[in-house]
């Protein structure tokens, strides 16, 4: 089975917004939302400020908060292991919002027949339901990386495949040919807030 | 030294969140004060038949903060790893049982029944009000919620809102009124200390971490004139002044005193909420990653 993880490079990404925004348009995300946020970290007073940039996905964590909070299981891990959310059965008790640390999950305030335009790749979300991140699971279901090349793979998800720096790959673990398996191990990859115990498969390099 | 979080200042439970934990710890506080004064028969029925509508009450302001009330049956159906499942199920319980006791507490030939009901309700209560906290407290992602006083203070602050309606309602009581105020005087000036130090180790476990960690949640609640007056001045600290009286002086202030607690936890219930929603750990600085 694979194990589809995301490596995010920090030193590559330049935080110019263009995987929030391929996102929000692959994902159909309504006005005021984003699955995929770039968040600016600033420390230090000039001039020895230091700015940081991070890209914040859902981090599909394996031992997920939000799923064990969740009182109808609409949030759940799917075949492949991945969280997402059942959106019949949330019923927006914005309990998963509260738990999630990574602030990666999103109210949605917004009725469909006000959105502009629908991939219909992607399922329909009412008003009330709480959304985010799915790795792009559509195109993953699609069979978009098979019969390709691994650095085919590598871009599938719609935040990867934009990326104008190459910052962000897709990938399975489990493959030790992948290019993801081959940037985690080369000393550099990180995970935001591992002592919470969330084992997250979303990697950063420093 | 933070991180620009968009949802810095929203927050992901509004007011309605804490008029249900209000109303849900108020209804445990009534039945719990209800079987602790049996003996006075008028003012323990009115107790009971008022804790199953606040915890009712609690409920509807739940089902109006969520985004699709109509769809909260799926919880019957849910998962048992969360403590809201646990919870709802609780007070659904607790609603009936409270029903029953109140419907059956003067009623001849029914001691024995009232008894279970009032022991398996009673321990609901119990349970409910540490819910209200720890429906907080496990929250992990926000340093503020995640701390182990929220379920104690909750259930201390049910009993106190509780115990001062029951202080009311025993002024409506003429043939209860002095020996009921008498009795609920001092377990109500002991609550009050009680709820008082836990709030205090709450303000300064939060100080202590605002000035620690820099996180914004505790800078939120540590700084927070809500907490320090609303919660803290105006809702244990001037009521158990104007509770160091006489009966018949404590008769006239029932009123304000039932006033002033009420304002008080829900100033603590909404500035929890508040600071909470601003904590996420995602927060913190740099070297916390």
């Amino acid at each position: 089975m694979p194990k589809w993880v995301m490596v995010i490079d920090l030193n590559r990404c330049a935080g110019c917004n263009a995987c929030s925004i391929a996102c929000k348009y692959e994902n159909s995300v309504p006005i005021g939302m984003f699955w995929r946020r770039t968040i600016t970290i600033s420390e230090g007073e000039y001039p020895g400020q230091r700015i940081e940039i991070i890209p914040r996905p859902c981090m599909m964590c394996e031992n997920a908060p939000c799923v064990s909070v969740c009182p109808t299981g609409a949030s759940y891990y799917d075949e492949d292991g991945l969280v997402q959310i059942d959106y019949k059965k949330c019923i927006g008790c914005k309990y998963c919002i509260a738990a999630c640390p990574y602030g990666a999950r999103q109210y949605n305030y917004t009725k469909q027949e006000e959105k502009p335009f629908h991939n219909p790749d992607v399922p329909k979300r009412p008003k009330g339901v709480v959304e985010k991140c799915t790795f792009c699971k559509h195109r993953l279901k699609r069979g978009d990386y098979k019969n390709t090349e691994h650095g085919r793979l590598g871009r599938m998800t719609a935040c990867a495949q934009i990326c104008p720096t190459g910052a962000t790959w897709f990938g399975d673990l489990e493959d030790p040919n992948s290019q993801v398996a081959k940037l985690i191990k080369s000393g550099r990859a990180f995970q935001l807030l591992s002592w919470l115990g969330t084992k997250p498969r979303v990697y950063y390099l420093k | 030294m933070y991180i620009e979080f968009p949802n810095d200042t929203h927050m992901i439970w509004d007011w309605r969140v804490a008029l249900d934990q209000f109303f849900g710890t108020l209804g445990i506080g009534l039945f719990l004060m209800s079987l602790w004064i049996n003996k006075f028969k008028n003012t323990a029925t009115m107790a009971a038949k008022l804790a199953p509508i606040a915890v009712i009450i609690g409920l509807i302001f739940l089902l109006l903060e969520v985004g699709r009330p109509f769809n909260s049956f799926y919880i019957l159906l849910g998962n048992p790893s969360s403590i809201l499942f646990w919870g709802f199920f609780a007070q659904v319980l607790f609603i009936i049982i409270s029903i029953l006791y109140a419907l059956n507490l003067n009623v001849s030939g029914k001691e024995t029944l009232v008894k279970k009901l009032g022991i398996a309700g009673g321990i609901l209560a119990i349970l409910i009000g540490l819910y209200h906290g720890l429906l907080l407290s496990v929250v992990i992602a926000r340093p503020v919620w995640n701390n182990f006083l929220l379920p104690i203070i909750s259930l201390a602050s049910g009993l106190i809102a509780g115990s001062a309606l029951v202080m009311y309602l025993a002024t409506r009581v003429k043939e209860e009124t002095e020996e009921l105020l008498a009795a609920l005087s001092s377990p109500f000036k002991y609550l009050l200390i009680a709820y008082f130090v836990m709030l205090i180790v709450l303000g300064l476990q939060n100080i202590s971490a605002a000035s620690s960690t820099l996180s914004i949640g505790n800078k939120v609640l540590a700084g927070s004139v809500i907490f320090w007056v609303g919660a803290v001045i105006i809702g244990v600290i001037v009521p158990f002044l104007l509770s160091l009286t006489s009966s018949a002086e404590l008769s006239k202030r029932a009123i304000i005193i039932v006033i002033l607690v009420w304002v008080g936890a829900l100033a603590y219930r909404f500035i929890l909420l508040k600071a909470g929603s601003a904590s996420v750990v995602f927060n913190l600085p740099l070297k916390f990653f």
